[in-house]
């Protein structure tokens, strides 16, 4: 009889059976390690072997950030460290999948939030869902507990009202970061410091428009240009996602911190948290996020 | 003995690990991208190296990630027939398992989702503790005991099931 006493005897002990030369490929491959590592350039061992380091490198190095055992690091804004980490999840989210939204179709966007009154805590935190269906045009339905509608107030796109961007039509924004940074620097508004607006309009425009993948990598490679930004890796969200996360103090606020958690693979948005004086106030958490073909009329 | 300078104990450690890296990286890659893996892997562990000394877990973590954001497609090319002959190559024959069993054990697994292979996989065949397999999934030790129990009450149900795609033993 198999058992799973039998998976455990099929346990690998040695890879003659699939890799018979495998000691002699492994010093090779020490030899392409080292090079990139202990004894060499990145760019000797890049001609060494383009095609294999350069292929899987750069996705490679933001999947390290979201293995767990090792301590979240977080880096300054300005640090080459943190423009480094923003370059790596920019490029999974030019590589990733986009959620093109074509005629009769809809971005289906399924959200948790959670609320916790500063001023009277003992009422306890107010837990909404929120569900959320948008079609090509920007039309929007969206359904919480508290009723379907269009309820203009539940994450809506990004307003700039000088140049309106519309929720998927992003065809005139630069696609190249200072020049994306000059543009949005010209049509902010609405924020204490002009650097706040232009983080404000970026992480609100990855959170609630639709970018595609290009796109949505320059906004991400902006971040860097903006004082005060902070980026920590090997994060995890609410639901244990695991996620690289940006936020950002203003100065000019009393201690309110947004912090916006990524998908390192995706570069797509999971969720946001928001503090005051380090006590929470605001999650939303994005739980499920898909192009679907009807909504709720 | 600990060697004097990082770049050794670095060698030592690529020595001591790298074989389970790749046999981990096998079960998911044909060969050829089952190495570039391990390197990459590698050159990780290398840049993080000040933080942390990479452990066997630590590595599978990277080794993991890098196959699910870059090997996807490959991944599905990796067609279901390749992989188990991949597996089969990969696993010891056991002298006390028959053919015919480790056969149908091997299809068991590959019937089972790529999830719960994978809980099961990290604890029999990689070895680690249920700590150590949460930290490659990115779940809690609780997480990852539910999961584990889900995956081996169903690696029961198909092992109970008639085994009819099985290969027949050869009549003498």
């Amino acid at each position: 009889m198999i058992t799973q006493r039998t998976i455990e005897k099929l346990r690998p002990h040695d890879l003659s059976g699939v890799a018979p030369d495998w000691e002699h490929r492994r010093a090779e491959l020490w030899q392409q390690v080292a090079v990139r590592t202990v004894s060499g350039s990145a760019a000797r061992a890049s001609r060494v072997r383009r095609r294999t380091f350069l292929r899987v490198g750069i996705a490679a190095a933001a999947a390290a950030l979201i293995v767990g055992g090792v301590a979240p690091i977080v880096l300054p804004q300005g640090s080459p460290e943190a423009r480094a980490e923003l370059e790596l999840l920019a490029d999974s989210a030019r590589r990733a999948e986009p959620l093109v939204v074509g005629p009769g179709h809809y971005l289906y966007v399924l959200t948790d939030v959670v609320q916790t009154p500063l001023e009277n805590p003992e009422d306890g935190p107010l837990a909404q869902r929120h569900e959320l269906w948008t079609a090509q045009d920007g039309s929007r339905v969206v359904r919480t507990n508290s009723g379907t509608g269009a309820l203009p107030q539940v994450d809506g796109p990004y307003p700039l009202a000088e140049s309106p961007t519309g929720w998927d039509k992003t065809a005139d924004m630069p696609r190249d970061p200072a020049a994306l940074e000059r543009w949005l620097r010209l049509r902010v508004s609405g924020s204490l410091t002009k650097d706040e607006a232009v983080f404000v309009a970026l992480t609100d425009m990855l959170r609630r428009n639709n970018p595609d993948p290009e796109l949505r990598a320059v906004m991400i490679e902006t971040l860097p240009r903006i004082s005060q930004v902070v980026v920590e890796t090997g994060r995890a969200d609410s639901l244990g996602r695991a996620a690289t996360v940006i936020s950002r103090a203003e100065p000019e606020r009393q201690g309110l911190v947004d912090r916006y958690y990524f998908s390192p693979a995706t570069g797509r948005f999971l969720e946001q948290q928001s503090t005051i004086a380090g006590q929470g106030v605001y999650r939303g958490t994005r739980i499920e996020e898909r192009v679907v073909d009807s909504r709720p009329a | 003995m600990r060697p004097d300078n990082p770049a050794d104990e670095f060698e030592q450690v690529f020595a001591a690990t790298s074989t389970n890296v790749l046999a981990y990286c096998l079960r998911h890659l044909p060969r050829a991208d089952a190495e570039d893996v391990v390197g990459e892997t590698y050159v990780i562990a290398w840049r993080r190296w000040h933080q942390a000394q990479p452990t066997l877990p630590w590595l599978l973590g990277v080794a993991r990630n890098i196959i699910r954001a870059q090997h996807r497609a490959a991944h599905r090319r990796f067609a279901l027939n390749e992989r188990l002959q991949q597996w089969d190559a990969l696993t010891a024959p056991a002298a006390e398992v028959s053919a015919l069993d480790r056969a149908n054990a091997l299809s068991a697994l590959a019937a089972l989702s790529d999830d719960d292979r994978e809980a099961l996989l990290l604890t029999a065949w990689d070895g680690l503790t249920a700590a150590e397999a949460a930290g490659v999934l990115g779940c809690s030790k609780a997480t990852f005991q539910v999961r584990l129990h889900r995956a081996r009450r169903r690696l029961d149900l198909r092992l109970a099931e008639p085994q009819g795609l099985a290969i027949q033993p050869q009549e003498s």
